[in-house]
């Protein structure tokens, strides 16, 4: 080994300081990057299915080493001057997120899209709770292709929202009914009126139409019309409805945990509204035999919404 | 940190738009929040197992299904108007010669006098049949058309499901939810025959409570009748006959949701019927022209768990209240010979009672085996001074254990099985079978091939019945040691239940696009032990030395064919009629004329259509046309009813403006001649007819 001079032991620790400097950098850096994996997931304290939903997203994350914070809606001031990824969940959580006009990225999981609201930011993303109307369409001609008009109330009149549902009803070879509620005095007269000539009614989460106040002369008089409702979860198939697609908080929460590594992984969330990709079909084989319906077996149902979905 | 804790006024300006700010959004997203879990986890389970209909195609027998359309455009004021839409039934009115009261009879394939006590009949699974007299007191149900729902005939025996007396037909009639019927309706009726009913309902909810309450007068003059010229002649003039009849009822319905799997449902109904009884002209007729008034009232509760969804568990009580006052003083009794002659102080009321406790439980086994099965207990108890004489109160227990069971072979066949165990302390235990195998040919063909053995257990009054007239007879005032005995029916504790073994072959088919569904079925019943009166010699009789026992006597053979349909056409047309064939056998020699009186006792062709035309959006008709064959009833012998045919028709104007829907609608009836249903006897008395009736309903339904 030969001697060193000074020089050479100068220039040698100056080069060890200087990888020591960069190692440290790259420490640091590292832990920060580290410390910035801790999503803030937001939702309402008192609902079974959002905390279900949180409980989800949050196992499913912590499994990739994220962990994340959760706070319930009367906590809000904790994420006020956060700029963490924000997760909310349902439509009180995200007008949560409004109202403090919070400038983090965020993941907003609500009970339906509005598919024609445009996007406000570019680091905003959606995902629904529940399956587009179209591919509620699409499960109607699954069940039965006989079925050629198709009912619906709506609780409010939005002619955007109308004309989309029309087209996506054409585009199945479907016939598509709207009854506006506020314009009867009773949903019930609503009701019978939107189920003359009707095949069947289809459903959608808008809870002004379909609550639990609603749900029993709404379900019963469809009966007595003898028509089949389709509705959007599966707790409204135990209760009457014919059929439904849905997706349980576990398979919601995955969507959810995928799209929050993917934010940490070099894909943000970016503007963007999407509907589960994990979901059940839930049919009601009472109502069905009842109603003298023959329904085609659960996976061949699944097999051609699948297949809809990756066309 | 709690407003409350605020303690200076900067505070307060600090947080107070905040506060105000929260509590608005909450105001405003509470609904919200409460909502996303009633969308998707807190659902009440309205269609249960227990509510749903079995679907024509896989029923284990032949059912007719009539649904609220049909119940309005046929433009009845009661349901047995209704049911001869139903193959094979025939609706009397029993108001005769004879002075029995006037009483309105369903009977299906005949064998029936004017208590029909071959039909079961059941309001949302509560047994309304008569347990002293048996049938059903069609004119006095606390009951409105406008409540119901739907009603189910099963026509064959289905004692395996509901029991004896379930025997040649079943008549399930199923009321709304409450919950369907929100707001204020009134409906006002008013035509000829002195008709004039009023019913007024409301409906509300408060939280997870549906509540309705129904309350109705029903008034009319009964049946006209010609007055009797002699030689067969009669006037052309009608004159009203003592028959009239005026019912205000109070009928009332709750149904509360506990949670999303159990559900409270709560029902009873008070009704009083006032009917002016005409006199009797039957040879030994000692019954005046009189009036009667009638108490019905009931109470209902049941429970429901959907557990989940293969188990759904019912518990239910009920309690009937039949209380009949018919008190007046007999016409005189002349005997000669120096006797005095008298009057009886008469008392043909009667109160009855049922009892009932019943436990369902709803299976769902396997994905291709169903279950139903349960027991129940029930108490009857009967008074009738006239029915039961002396003997107090009677009291009779039934306990029951059933059995049904569905098993989907395969995607094509379907085995029904299902028996019933009856226990009762007088008339000991019996066992009702039933199976059917269903092979569907696809989705719209099906064939139904069925066997099923049913009992009708005797009534009270047929097995305890115990009539005697009794009178110390006087001359001059002065009693002369005799008393006058005239006993009519004596007891039988020998008697047995009746039997019927049903079998049958259906078809059920759906043509055009669904638009015409058909079922046909041909049949052959075997019924025995069946109870009719015979004479038997009383020697405490000193009257006429004889009375009256009720025996099974005569047995019968019924073979025919029903076809049913309901045709939808493009127009807003709709047909639904049907065609029956019946042929009645029974050659006992020893009760020859029995056996003819049996064999006549249902007409060999019924038919009828009711078309149904909705117009535009407000106007709408409909037309009945009924045939009737030649019959005779069981308690008016050797004096059938002659073949007639009827016609009704209904215009009807409903209009929708500012929350209010109203309905103006004329019925026509029995326009094409005048008929009578039940006796037709010409050298006796005026003869009751249906002539041309018409009324005038308006009907609005309000917030």
């Amino acid at each position: 080994m030969d001697a060193l001079t000074p020089a050479a032991t100068i220039r040698r620790a100056t080069e060890m300081f200087g990888r020591l400097i960069l190692f440290t950098c790259l420490l640091l850096a590292a832990a920060s990057s580290l410390a910035a994996q801790q999503p803030i997931i937001i939702s309402t304290a008192g609902s079974q299915y959002q905390q279900l939903l949180v409980q989800s997203v949050a196992a499913q994350l912590k499994d990739s080493g994220i962990e994340a914070r959760i706070l319930n809606i009367d906590e809000q001031d904790i994420a006020e001057n956060s700029n963490e990824l924000m997760i909310s969940i349902g439509g009180e959580a995200a007008a949560y997120l409004d109202k403090i006009k919070s400038s983090a990225p965020q993941l907003r999981i609500v009970t339906q899209l509005d598919e024609n609201k445009v996007a406000e930011r570019n680091d905003r993303q959606y995902l629904s709770m529940t399956q587009s109307l179209c591919q509620q369409f699409e499960l109607i001609r699954a069940l039965n292709s006989d079925w050629k008009n198709v009912s619906m109330l709506l609780s409010d009149n939005d002619s955007l929202k109308t004309q989309a549902l029309k087209t996506c009803a054409e585009r199945h070879k479907l016939s598509l009914k709207i009854i506006i509620i506020s314009q009867y005095v009773h949903i019930i007269d609503a009701l019978n009126t939107s189920l003359e000539n009707s095949d069947v009614l289809l459903a959608m989460p808008d809870a002004s139409v379909y609550n639990a106040k609603t749900i029993k002369s709404i379900l019963l008089t469809t009966y007595r019309h003898k028509v089949p409702v389709i509705g959007f979860s599966e707790s409204f198939v135990q209760a009457g409805a014919l059929a439904a697609l849905h997706s349980s908080p576990e398979q919601l929460g995955k969507q959810a945990a995928e799209l929050i590594k993917k934010h940490y992984n070099g894909e943000p969330i970016k503007n963007q509204r999407l509907y589960p990709k994990y979901f059940d079909i839930a049919i009601n084989n009472d109502v069905a035999k009842s109603l003298a319906i023959t329904i085609p077996d659960r996976k061949s149902i699944t097999k051609k919404l699948e297949n809809k979905n990756n066309e | 940190m709690s407003l409350c804790t605020l303690s200076d006024n900067t505070k307060i300006r600090r947080y107070l738009p905040a506060a105000i700010f929260s509590a608005i959004a909450l105001t405003v997203v509470m609904p919200i929040q409460a909502s996303v879990d009633e969308l998707f986890f807190e659902m009440p389970v309205v269609l249960s197992a227990s509510r749903l209909e079995q679907p024509v195609s896989e029923a284990p027998m032949a059912v007719t299904s009539l649904d609220r359309q049909l119940i309005e455009a046929s433009g009845a004021r009661t349901i047995p108007e209704v049911l001869r839409l139903v193959p094979g039934i025939v609706v009397g009115n029993s108001v005769n010669e004879w002075g029995e009261e006037s009483k309105l009879v369903v009977a299906y394939h005949g064998h029936t006098d004017q208590y029909s006590k071959q039909m079961q009949v059941l309001i949302d699974g509560r047994s309304v049949y008569e347990p002293l007299l048996g049938g059903v007191d069609w004119n006095m149900l606390p009951i409105n058309l406008e409540d119901i729902e739907r009603i189910e005939v099963l026509r064959g025996p289905n004692s395996s499901s509901y029991g004896s007396n379930s025997f040649l037909g079943v008549i399930n009639i199923i009321t709304r939810h409450a919950a369907e019927d929100p707001g204020h309706y009134v409906k006002l009726r008013a035509g000829n025959h002195d008709i004039a009913d009023l019913t007024y309902r409301y409906g509300g909810n408060s939280g997870d409570l549906d509540y309705r309450v129904t309350v109705a007068t029903q008034n009319d003059d009964g049946l006209d009748a010609r007055e009797n010229l002699g030689s067969q002649q009669y006037s052309d003039e009608y004159v009203d006959n003592h028959d009239d009849i005026h019912t205000d009822a109070i009928d009332y319905r709750a149904d509360y949701q506990i949670n999303h799997s159990n559900r409270l449902t709560y029902q009873g109904g008070y009704s009083r019927t006032d009917l002016e009884i005409d006199e009797n002209f039957s040879p030994q007729g000692i019954r005046p022209e009189r009036d009667s008034e009638t108490i019905h009232a009931h109470q209902f509760l049941k429970l429901e768990n959907t557990a989940d969804s293969k188990n759904t568990y019912v518990v239910q009580y009920y309690f009937n209240l039949q209380d009949k006052t018919d008190q007046s003083i007999s016409k005189l009794v002349v005997v000669g010979g120096g006797i005095d002659d008298f009057t009886l102080d008469l008392d043909f009321g009667l109160k009855s009672e049922r009892h009932n406790l019943e436990f369902t439980h709803f299976n769902q086994t396997t994905d291709s085996l169903r279950l139903i099965w349960g027991f129940s207990a029930q108490q009857d108890i009967s008074q009738s001074p006239y029915w039961l004489n002396d003997q107090g109160t009677i009291r009779r227990e039934t306990y029951r254990l059933f059995a049904n069971s569905e098993w989907r072979i395969d995607q094509q066949n379907l085995l029904n099985f299902g028996a019933l165990l009856e226990k009762n302390k007088t008339l000991g235990t019996e066992v009702s079978p039933r199976l059917a195998l269903i092979h569907k040919f696809n989705d719209k063909h099906s064939l139904r091939i069925g066997i099923s053995q049913a009992i009708r257990s005797p009534f009270i009054s047929e097995e305890f019945g115990n009539i005697v007239f009794s009178h110390e007879l006087t001359s001059g005032g002065t009693p002369i040691g005799v008393t006058l005995v005239e006993q009519q029916l004596v007891p039988n504790s020998h008697i047995e239940h009746e039997t019927i073994i049903s079998r049958e072959i259906g078809y059920f088919g759906q043509f055009f696009d669904d638009q015409l569904l058909f079922n046909v079925r041909i049949f052959h019943d075997r019924l025995e032990e069946l109870i009719q009166r015979e004479s038997i010699a009383v020697a405490t009789d000193n009257f006429d030395g004889e009375a009256h026992i009720n025996e099974n006597l005569i047995g019968t053979e019924v073979t025919g064919a029903e076809l049913e349909f309901d045709l939808h056409t493009e127009h807003a047309l709709r047909y639904f009629g049907n065609l029956t064939y019946l042929k009645i056998d029974s050659n006992d020699d020893q009760f020859s004329l029995l056996a003819k009186d049996y064999t006549n006792s249902a007409p060999e062709f019924t038919a009828s259509l009711l078309v149904i035309k909705q117009f535009n959006e407000q106007y709408s008709g409909s037309l009945g046309f009924y045939h009737v064959g030649e019959m005779g009833w069981l308690d008016v012998p050797g004096a059938p009813a002659s073949s007639y045919n009827t016609m009704d028709l209904r215009l009807a104007r409903s209009s929708r403006e500012s929350g209010r829907t109203s309905k103006i609608s004329l019925v026509l009836k029995n326009l094409l001649s005048e008929y009578n249903n039940y006796h037709h006897q010409p050298d006796i008395g005026p003869r009751a007819e249906h002539n041309l009736t018409g009324y005038i309903e308006y009907s609005t339904l309000f917030n």
